[in-house]
């Protein structure tokens, strides 16, 4: 395993998590809650989906940088889930950039998850 | 504790097959996006081919054994890790005895096989080593004084599967715990001195007054009543037998004063400590001064008796062996802790120089109450320093 310590590696993904839960909530979040269900651009459920996984993603990432196992659980959870959104739009969605960001969300949330299993390397053994 | 190792058992057994199956599933999507890509975007998931399905179990099935075995390590060492309750863990340890605590350490960190020796041989041990799981060896030290590692023994553990080695943080966190088990065991054996202590204490006032006191005492009876035969009749005989016992009588009196004595010196009572050790007999001229806060404050019994002990062989010392003419007798008191100070202008410690009866028993003094006692050559050349310091307040 890695040289990075497992306290390095869960504050890494506390902090990756947070960046994609802000951006989630200002740029589609918010503006479709604003607009409401009717005029939501997007179909509401999948807002108020993606709002409240956000918004745990921002309480898992507390807690994952408090080094704490709920944190990491619940980080790994929401970042699952945020896989199955990424696979979902580069089946679904139609422009290039919407395929783009998705593949980097993807790569985004493996690596948050890895960071959440992370071991350290073993430094010393004496048998 | 045990609500925690269950705890973390049940996230284990409940987050890793929920990542098995959620690996196959965006395994599966992800090669179903290849395969859709010419055709992208799909209007359903009805679009995608069965061969990307099959394809995508057979992406699975390669992957299978690498990806869940690191799944597996990954969740394991998250659930049972408790790095994140390290202090819950050294306080449920700490309370825990030398016997059950192989086992709470096992339980508390789901280790299969935990073992504690010292001085070569076994103390405890709990479970089994898995077959092929490497076995890492943890000193057991406490650290007597700055720079005295007193090593105990040793702790063993296990990994917790085969071919599978600790973390590094597991690694930390049971050197951290080691470091408590030591001062645990260095308590046990700390225990055990004292009540070996006490014990032969018991034993030497029991001879002392079985084969010393008790003999005399039933003579003195016996030859009263030959006493009171003999007085009307044989008068000189009587006067001569009076002053026999009279002087029994006095190597009686003196017994008890001795053993009193070394229960307790008396005039620590009588003068208190600062006046005993300036009547304290050195056997000789030897010119002291004894400087000492006034008042004292109030010090432990045992404390008192193990200063004065110390200064008593200290002067015999310098009196004795180093040929000394005069000897400064310090006493420093700080909220913290009390300091005894014994200096002399004699020779000093030769140079192969190897400890004495006399400064064993010091030394044995010093730390049956958790003290540190130096002995070294007197500061500015010539001469031989004693110093011995206690902490206050816990032996009150």
């Amino acid at each position: 395993m890695g040289r990075m310590t497992r306290s390095t590696a869960l504050r890494i993904a506390a902090a990756l998590s947070v960046l994609v839960a802000i951006i989630g909530i200002v740029l589609f979040d918010l503006p479709n809650l604003v607009l409401g269900a009717r005029d939501s651009e997007a179909p509401f459920g999948l807002v108020l989906g993606s709002f409240t996984s956000d918004v745990l993603a921002l309480v898992a990432a507390y807690g994952a940088w408090r080094l704490q196992k709920w944190g990491a659980v619940l980080l790994i959870a929401v970042n699952a889930f945020w896989i199955v959104q990424a696979v979902s739009s580069l089946l679904f969605d139609r422009t290039g950039a919407e395929v783009l960001f998705a593949s980097v969300m993807l790569v985004h949330h493996i690596v948050v998850i890895s960071f959440c299993l992370w071991r350290e390397r073993v430094v010393s053994a004496a048998v | 504790m045990l609500r925690s190792d269950a705890a973390a058992r049940r996230l284990y057994q409940l987050l890793y097959p929920f990542l098995l199956i959620w690996y196959a599933l965006v395994a599966a999507g992800l090669v179903a996006v290849v395969a859709t890509w010419p055709d992208r975007p799909i209007g359903s998931l009805d679009e995608i081919p069965w061969w990307s399905h099959a394809i995508a179990l057979a992406v699975v099935a390669i992957t299978w054994a690498p990806v869940s075995a690191y799944l597996d390590r990954g969740v394991h060492q998250l659930a049972f890790g408790q790095r994140d309750n390290a202090y819950e863990v050294a306080g449920h340890v700490s309370r825990q005895l030398l016997p059950s605590v192989a086992a709470a350490l096992a339980g508390t960190m789901a280790l299969p096989y935990v073992e504690i020796e010292s001085d070569g041989r076994v103390v405890t041990s709990y479970g089994k080593a898995p077959d092929g799981a490497p076995v890492v060896a943890i000193p057991l030290t406490y650290e007597e004084a700055p720079d005295e590692q007193l090593r105990l023994g040793t702790l063993r553990v296990s990994a917790r599967r085969r071919r599978d080695r600790l973390s590094a943080a597991d690694l930390r966190l049971l050197e951290d715990l080691a470091r408590q088990i030591a001062m645990t065991m260095h308590a046990a054996h700390a225990r055990e001195r004292l009540v070996a202590a006490r014990e032969e204490e018991r034993l030497r006032i029991r001879r002392d007054l079985h084969d010393g006191l008790a003999p005399t005492l039933a003579s003195l009876g016996l030859r009263l009543g030959v006493l009171q035969r003999i007085l009307p009749s044989d008068p000189a005989a009587a006067a001569e037998l009076a002053a026999e016992l009279r002087a029994d009588v006095r190597q009686a009196t003196a017994d008890i004063r001795r053993l009193v004595y070394e229960l307790r010196p008396p005039m620590l009572d009588e003068l208190g400590l600062v006046d005993a050790l300036r009547n304290l007999r050195s056997g000789d001229d030897l010119t002291r001064t004894v400087s000492a806060p006034d008042p004292l404050p109030a010090l432990p019994a045992a404390v008192e008796v193990a200063l004065y002990r110390i200064a008593a062989e200290a002067l015999h010392n310098a009196t004795r062996h180093a040929g000394a003419r005069a000897c400064a007798v310090e006493l420093v008191v700080s909220p913290a802790d009390v300091t005894l100070t014994v200096t002399d202008d004699g020779k000093g410690l030769p140079a192969d120089y190897l400890a004495g009866v006399g400064h064993r028993s010091m030394r044995e003094r010093s730390s049956e109450l958790g003290g540190s006692l130096t002995i070294g050559d007197a500061p500015g050349g010539g001469g031989t320093r004693v110093a011995v310091t206690f902490a206050r307040g816990p032996h009150d």
